[in-house]
């Protein structure tokens, strides 16, 4: 027979160096595979290698799987490939240093397992049992889940039983005894008494029989250092007695039932025989009756093999049954029949067992088939080849025709090696032969007298048992005429191949590009982008007569160094102060702003540049000017920046899972440079007068709303009862009432409409105008409209991001709104910053290029917005709400927003 | 059977979860914390099944799971279920989600959780497999939104109608209404 060493060998190290993996699951499959691969020849580099594995490996599951695969290796087929007993016994001591193991229960089993059936190791057992014993404070003393302690309970059975081989009981016993009661389990303690006895007993009887042998013999097994020693036992014979009458009471006061029994009989037999020896008498031998008797495993079998003893048949009825009995098993149905058949009824007691199943030969026939046919059917049904299903069934299936096993294709197997991996018969294999066996393991075991050997032992179930098939036994190799079936492939074209799914990821995003590059063409971009946007918003809302290059001039007027100021104490969107404290804070700073510093800059009509084609002149800021509000800048970023990184520390994981991630914080930045977005919009102007103004939401569900309107005076003479009125109209009412002020030349004041609206879920137009009369007594009107956008009511604030999760898992949210809004040119952080800026929303959450947003009205109504990029330069606004028509104004102003 | 089924993102932060067999809140936290702890420790070129959960089923217990872009689908399945049958489905799942919302990404689970659930009963009930197919997924979810698009458009109608009101302009309508030129008309007259 060809051996298959070389492909074995590399195997297992192709398996070893998936054991090194990293990947958990290839460990463990590697470990199961290893499993099968062991022969005598590899074992012990094998375990070697595991063992070493064991003390790097990490992570206690995985350890003890280690573990029991390795003490399954060891032992499977009655420890077939373990050669060196003594070997494999200090791999099991050796496994005793393992902490916080689940498997001592296991170790310990396989330690009294070796040295019952290998009878040559158990000197050398006993011995390696002596020495855990003498270090039991090492096991003792490990961690609190520890099952190693299971071994001590190994350790002691074994050295009482084998205390033959014992080299020196006494200090064996003293190991025992000095053990700290509490620090063992109940059980363990049980053993260790009982085996001190079994200890003492022996040592007892050694020394008579060396008495008896008068020094001339040495012990069983024993050698010269064995002798030595029972001599020293002898000299020291009542020491050991004195030891265990001393402290068997402290096992007695153990709390375990049993412990306390056996220590408290153990320590009066002690006493007894103390008793007895002072009156001289010689105990050794009666002692040893008392635990002689050699032990050994019980075979498998061993209880279906007790002989029956003559005259006894066990299918006979004890007593008659009573005719009774049955009469009323009989008559218990009433009648209805649930289960019996019509024809069963009428008949006796005697012939109702015996009609119980009694199918005639053509039902059989028939059953046969259909159950035959099933099984051919059956997609879940293991179907043979032809000639082991003719013998697997024992001719059950016979019946069925041929053809329907046949249809599963198999293919022919011309093999010539039994295909498993172990081996039966050692005999038979050329390089385990190589191999010394130094012990033989007795493989059987105790069997009751007069019991047959289980060779000759006959299959006793009926030929048709369909158990029978089941009982295969895997270790023969296969006859010649046996096939195993192999499957082969399908036919090419007989039916399609399955769908093949194309892995189509989501696509991986584009990669950003270097951040400098970005940051810089966005300042740029934005700021164009800002200039015409409010340059258009001017013109379309101021809706008067004024030329375009004046309303053009608005925007650069307006950026005055109060604007900054104004955006960084007005509220950002995903930042922390409240609109509603802004709302108050905000006014007041930028007043004082207003009038210390104000140098207000004509409108100096500059040729229209880069900027947009709709403005025709633009005032350049000077450069001073500019280059303190840089600085500013900075210094309110740095700020912001450390203000940002304080929350983030605070909020801990909800900030870093987030708000924070990366890709959010390139938008700080852009922010930051992106000052001249102030929320104040041009409102209406003329010589006299300009007007900004920024509608703000309320407090949260008080359906009021305030307008800050910027009145500058931009004319050379000062005004006086410069007055805002508003024509009313229904559903608005003011809150309070505007008292007239006056503006020196140049200067500007912020008045604040404080509105309580019946509806804002749909944009308004409320018509205004203001009054002003000049020191040479003419008067002035401007009249103007004012447009309140829905999303300029919106409170873009949220306190507690469960909110957002609740609302849009629970059924409050039902109105929707979906647009798409295409060609979409900026880049996503921008368009999210313009949403949640102008559209005042906060920014519940930002995942590269998709956002999800969040804001409510003055009203209560909440609204949670998806902002996603699609292809194509598309972006996708998803809205979801409480109120549909506010959903529906928000998404459609949000649009506005976006293609601005 | 499968046990549950997690979706979680590269932070471990839940974005669906479904469970088919009964575990309390506090259990269901525990899962999805250990089912994370688990799979993101793991490199991306590894097995994508994995052993060694021990919350649920003992070891009884296999996670099939798979990592995208930032998100991790993990199905917490027990024996009975195949692997590679699982893996396969966990795929399914991804391109239906990815044809329903276009270019999914991890908000779209949350702010489109009962699609996303939709979705998922279409696929799986009662932690047995119902459907691999995935144009069959995506009928039956079509047929429910336009379901559902019926029913929100009735309820929702009202509320449009007088927003189209109150933003009509209609001295601008009464002025943009073209009358035919009367005296042409007239003048084209024949008699």
């Amino acid at each position: 027979m060809p051996s298959h060493n070389a492909s074995i060998q590399l195997c297992v190290q192709k398996l070893r160096i998936l054991i090194e993996d990293s990947d958990q699951n290839l460990k463990l499959r590697a470990l199961d595979l290893l499993y099968g691969m062991v022969s005598k020849k590899n074992l012990m580099e094998i375990v070697k290698k595991l063992m070493v594995h064991m003390d790097r490996a990490e992570g206690s599951t995985y350890r003890d799987e280690l573990l029991s695969k390795l003490i399954f290796i060891c032992s499977q087929n009655n420890y077939q490939f373990v050669t060196n007993f003594e070997w494999y016994l200090s791999v099991l001591v050796e496994l005793t240093r393992i902490e916080g193991s689940q498997h001592g229960p296991l170790v310990a089993a396989q330690m009294m397992d070796v040295t019952v059936r290998v009878v040559a190791i158990r000197h050398f057992a006993v011995a390696q049992m002596a020495l855990l014993l003498d270090n039991a404070h090492v096991l003792a003393t490990a961690a609190h889940k520890n099952t190693m302690l299971e071994v001590l309970y190994a350790a002691a059975w074994i050295c009482g039983e084998f205390a033959e081989y014992l080299p020196n009981i006494r200090s064996t016993v003293e190991a025992m005894l000095r053990t700290r009661t509490a620090s063992l389990p109940p059980h363990i303690l049980a053993v260790y008494v009982q085996n001190v006895l079994k200890l003492y007993a022996e040592d007892v009887g050694a020394c008579r029989a060396e008495r008896a042998a008068g020094g001339r013999g040495w012990r069983h097994g024993g050698g010269q250092s064995g002798k030595r020693e029972g001599r020293g036992a002898r000299i020291e014979g009542g020491r050991v007695a004195e030891l265990m009458i001393e402290t068997l009471p402290t096992f007695a006061s153990s709390a375990d039932l049993e412990v306390q029994e056996r220590a408290t009989s153990a320590l009066q037999l002690m006493k007894t025989i103390q008793k007895l020896q002072s009156r001289g008498e010689r105990l050794g031998a009666e002692l040893q009756q008392l635990f002689s008797g050699e032990l050994n495993p019980v075979a498998p079998k061993a209880q279906k093999k007790v002989p029956v003893p003559e005259g006894l048949n066990l299918d006979e009825w004890i007593n008659e049954p009573s005719d009774e009995s049955a009469d009323e098993l009989e008559t218990a149905d009433y009648g209805v029949e649930v289960f019996v058949k019509a024809e069963n009824r009428g008949a006796g007691p005697a012939t109702h067992t015996e009609k119980r199943y009694q199918p005639t030969a053509e039902e059989l026939r028939k059953s046969r088939e259909a159950r035959a046919h099933e099984q051919a059917h059956n997609p879940h049904y293991l179907k043979g080849s032809l000639q082991s299903s003719g013998a697997n069934y024992g001719g059950a299936g016979g019946s069925a025709p041929a053809g329907e096993m046949g249809d599963v294709p198999v293919q022919q197997l011309d093999i010539n090696v039994p295909l498993r991996i172990g081996e039966g018969e050692p005999k038979s294999s050329s390089d385990e032969d190589a191999v010394p066996v130094v012990h033989e393991v007795s493989v059987g075991g105790e069997m009751p007298e007069g019991a047959r050997s289980s060779e000759d032992e006959k299959d006793t179930r009926p030929a048709d048992d369909p158990h029978r098939a089941l009982d295969i036994n895997l270790d023969e190799p296969l006859a010649p005429d046996e096939v195993l079936p192999v499957r082969s492939h399908r036919q090419p074209g007989r039916a399609p191949p399955p769908a093949q799914l194309a892995d189509t990821r989501p696509e991986a995003r584009p990669k950003k590009k270097k951040k400098k590059d970005k940051d810089e063409k966005k300042r740029k971009h934005k700021k164009d982008k800002a200039d015409r946007e409010t340059a258009e918003g001017g013109q379309g809302e101021a809706g008067t007569e004024q030329p375009a290059a004046e309303t053009a001039a608005a925007p650069a007027n307006g950026k005055n160094p109060q604007d900054d100021i104004e955006f960084w104490l007005s509220d950002m969107p995903a930042s922390t102060p409240a609109e509603g404290a802004a709302d108050s804070a905000a006014p007041a700073t930028s007043n004082s702003e207003l009038l210390a510093p104000s140098d207000p800059k004509p409108a100096a009509p500059a040729p229209a540049a880069e900027t947009a084609p709709t403005a025709n002149g633009e005032a350049t800021p000077p450069e001073t000017n500019g280059e303190a509000k840089q600085k500013k800048h900075k210094s309110a970023k740095k700020s912001k920046k450390s203000k940002k990184e304080k929350s983030g520390r605070l909020l801990g994981y909800e900030e870093a899972a987030g708000i924070s991630t990366p890709s959010h914080e390139v938008l700080l930045p852009g922010l930051g440079e992106d000052v001249s977005e102030s929320r104040l919009r041009p409102l209406a102007e003329n010589e006299h007068l300009k007007l900004m103004y920024e509608p703000r939401a309320g407090a949260p569900d008080s359906g009021e709303v305030s307008v800050a309107v910027a009145v500058t005076n931009r004319g050379r003479d000062d005004l006086t009862d410069v007055l805002l009125e508003l024509t009313p109209k229904g559903g608005v009412t003011l809150v309070q009432e505007l008292e007239p002020l006056s503006l020196p030349a140049g200067a500007s004041e912020e008045v604040s409409l404080r509105l309580r609206l019946d509806e804002v879920s749909v944009p308004l137009k409320l018509a205004a105008s203001i009054t002003s009369k000049t020191p040479a007594g003419d008067s002035d009107r401007l009249a103007f409209k004012l447009r309140l956008p829905v999303t300029s009511l919106l409170i873009g604030q949220l306190d507690d991001k469960q909110l957002f999760a609740d609302l849009l898992s629970g059924d409050q949210l039902t109105a929707r709104a979906t647009c798409v809004v295409s060609e979409v040119t900026d880049d996503f952080n921008q368009v999210l910053h313009k949403v949640a800026f102008w559209g005042r929303h906060t920014v519940v959450e930002q995942i590269d290029t998709t956002a999800s947003l969040y804001s409510r009205s003055v009203q209560g109504d909440h609204i949670c917005l998806l902002l996603k990029q699609l292809a194509a330069g598309r972006l996708g606004i998803d809205g979801k709400g409480t109120n549909q028509q506010l959903l529906a104004n928000v998404v459609d102003e949000l649009r506005a927003i976006v293609c601005s | 059977m499968i046990k549950a089924v997690l979706v979680f993102n590269n932070h471990g932060k839940p974005r669906l979860t479904k469970f088919y067999h009964y575990y309390n809140e506090e259990m269901q936290q525990k899962i999805i914390k250990e089912t994370f702890q688990l799979v993101s420790k793991r490199e991306d070129n590894v097995c994508n099944f994995l052993e060694g959960g021990t919350l649920i089923g003992g070891s009884d217990y296999k996670l099939i799971y798979r990592h995208y872009a930032t998100l991790y689908f993990v199905f917490c399945v027990d024996s009975s279920e195949s692997e590679l049958g699982i893996l396969d489905l966990i795929q399914v799942l991804v391109e239906t989600l990815d044809k329903c919302f276009e270019n999914v990404c991890e908000l779209d689970l949350v702010f489109h959780v009962n699609k996303v659930h939709y979705i998922l009963n279409e696929i799986v009930m009662g932690g047995m497999v119902l459907e691999t197919s995935m144009t069959e997924i995506i009928t039956r979810t079509e047929e429910q939104n336009r379901l559902e698009k019926q029913e929100g458009g009735f309820a929702a109608a009202p509320a449009r109608a007088v927003s189209v009101v109150k933003n009509i302009n209609i001295t601008q309508q009464i002025k943009d209404i073209k009358l035919p030129d009367l005296p042409a008309a007239i003048k084209d007259l024949k008699f």
